[in-house]
């Protein structure tokens, strides 16, 4: 049913900012090194100062920061990828910036008392904004959807690139710390005050993140002559909706596989050929369990052999941008050859059975990796990448 | 439809209590759409959903945070939190037509012909045949459209107005 994809789609250049680091090898680096960031205390400690501001009396200030803090987080990930990409933005006629975040300029809400359009409308200025401030002249669009916001931009940047409705296009996902963000997901008993530890015995939620960022996406072709990277190939992408519950995933899975079915033949890919997979990995009692059972399911003959990691033990759960944040982990994977471990697992929980990287990084090369991306809301969002053979 | 004349109570066999207006009229449009077009001839995962808007869920995110200002995080309801995601309206549609294909919720900040590309997209792609797009603002309207795969469409004897080049 999936269409095929005529001429492939690459990823040219890569662009991130994070408490992980500000370029690739930075990033990777500290995955590596099992670097647990911004610990619970210090979270706390941000996300307080933020509500104390916000409570105060200058809420012009308060404002200014968060957006600040944003717009910079974001505009230096996309000027990281640019200057990755080594390219010249005038040769192309039909530039497209899509960018994915959760919960973008929430917090710049917080202490305005006023209601008048420029408020109501504020939410959606976010990546108008950040195309501004980095002088691109393109298209702009701006996807909401929780978790799955950043996979599904760029899934959505290879579908406009497939259907030549752009000739290049800027990808990713992007969000910070956020008051209200915090506040809820306290509320909702999600946060693990020790930090995440995805498919631990002994998880108990998530730990929460900031950062950007950013892929360049063009089609093979137009990298003829040119001497530009390519960290890997575009194959696939499929997307589904639980259609079952606004915070909790439908535990049989099977709008998940519908999607990783749809990415498979998308790509024209057995599923025997998966090798790596980066999960969504929250180190929620039910993500977890249920995502493991997927994985089980989905590949009943190699689930034993595929590798399982998941970045959000280091970097805590970013929200939009952490699907992003997994393909980044995918280009680091098939750039070094090494497959960076879960940095807080201690003990496996004995009820799941896949093959996950514990205590060491594993140096293996996989041709195919796999990224996922369970949103909040129920939307599911599978990559495919592919090493590209030079 | 206008908010002005939408009241919870027109959105049948749902639990309101803990849903917003903007969910509730988004639900009440996507329906209306969905049964005019026959879309339960569709198979659930060949029909997607595209949530646009300008506003997003403004007054649910209001009502949160000054939740969080007057009583700290204490002060949240844990079952209207979920309210200031676009993803909570997103899930609410599809939950509550069965519909599993490809969803998104774009924040616009131009024509609803965004969205409409987008939905248009996933039917070229081949991710579903059908799309419900939705335009939502708070406190203002929703405007709805169902697009269709055209062949599937005529093989359902179902007439359209337009057709998208």
């Amino acid at each position: 049913m999936m269409s095929d994809m005529k001429e492939k789609i690459v990823i040219s250049a890569v662009g991130t900012l994070s408490a992980a680091g500000k370029s690739l090898d930075q990033y990777f680096n500290t995955l590596l090194n099992k670097a647990c960031l911004l610990k619970e205390e210090k979270i706390l400690n941000i996300v307080n100062a933020k509500y104390q501001k916000a409570i105060g009396i200058d809420y012009d200030h308060s404002m200014d920061e968060y957006y600040s803090r944003i717009i910079y987080i974001a505009v230096s990930a996309l000027k990281n990828a640019l200057k990755d990409w080594n390219g010249d933005v005038t040769k192309f006629k039909k530039i497209g910036l899509v960018i994915g975040s959760g919960l973008g300029l929430t917090d710049c809400l917080m202490s305005r008392t006023d209601r008048n359009t420029s408020s109501e409308n504020l939410l959606s200025i976010l990546v108008q904004d950040i195309s501004r401030k980095c002088e691109l002249n393109c298209e702009t669009i701006y996807i909401s959807n929780a978790c799955a916001a950043g996979s599904q931009a760029i899934s959505y940047g290879m579908d406009l690139l497939a259907c030549n409705e752009n000739d290049l296009i800027i990808a990713g996902g992007i969000d910070v710390l956020s008051v209200t963000a915090y506040a809820g997901f306290s509320r909702l008993m999600s946060i693990d005050i020790n930090g995440c530890k995805p498919f631990d015995k002994n998880r108990r939620g998530i730990s929460v993140g900031e950062g950007a960022t950013f892929f360049i996406l063009e089609k093979e072709s137009s990298l003829k002559n040119e001497k530009r990277k390519m960290y890997c190939e575009l194959c696939g992408a499929g997307i589904s909706n639980d259609a079952f519950h606004i915070v909790q995933m439908r535990s049989d899975g099977e709008a998940i596989m519908d999607a990783v079915d749809d990415a498979l033949k998308m790509a024209k890919i057995n599923k025997n050929d998966i090798e790596t997979i980066i999960a969504h990995g929250t180190g929620t009692l039910q993500n977890d369990k249920i995502e493991s059972q997927i994985i089980k399911s989905f590949f009943p003959q190699t689930y034993q052999s595929i590798f399982v990691t998941a970045p959000k033990s280091v970097i805590g759960h970013i929200g939009g941008a952490s699907g992003a944040f997994g393909m980044l982990t995918a280009i680091a994977i098939l750039k070094n050859g090494k497959i960076p471990p879960i940095a807080s697992l201690d003990e496996i929980d004995p009820s799941i059975s896949i093959r996950l990287v514990k205590n060491k990084y594993v140096r293996y090369q996989p041709k195919v990796i796999m990224v996922n991306a369970f949103g909040f809301g129920g939307t599911n969002v599978i990559l495919l990448c592919k090493k590209i053979d030079k | 439809m206008d908010t002005n004349k939408f009241t919870k109570d027109m959105l049948m066999n749902f639990d309101t209590r803990v849903v917003d207006n903007f969910s509730c009229i988004s639900m009440y449009v996507a329906q209306r759409l969905f049964l005019a077009s026959r879309a339960s001839q569709i198979l659930p995962n060949q029909i997607g959903i595209t949530l646009a808007t300008d506003t997003g869920p403004y007054q649910s995110v209001k009502k949160v945070q000054s939740k969080i200002i007057e009583k700290g995080f204490v002060g949240i309801n844990p079952s209207e939190f979920p309210n200031i995601m676009l993803s909570s309206c997103l899930c609410r549609i599809s939950t509550y037509l069965n519909i599993c294909g490809p969803s998104i919720a774009f924040y616009l900040t131009g024509p609803l012909s965004e969205a409409i590309k987008y939905a248009k997209i996933q039917i070229k792609m081949k991710r579903c045949l059908a799309n419900i797009i939705l335009h939502t603002n708070e406190d203002r309207k929703c405007f709805g459209i169902f697009l269709e795969k055209r062949a599937n469409a005529i093989g359902r004897g179902m007439p359209f107005r337009f057709e998208l080049k």
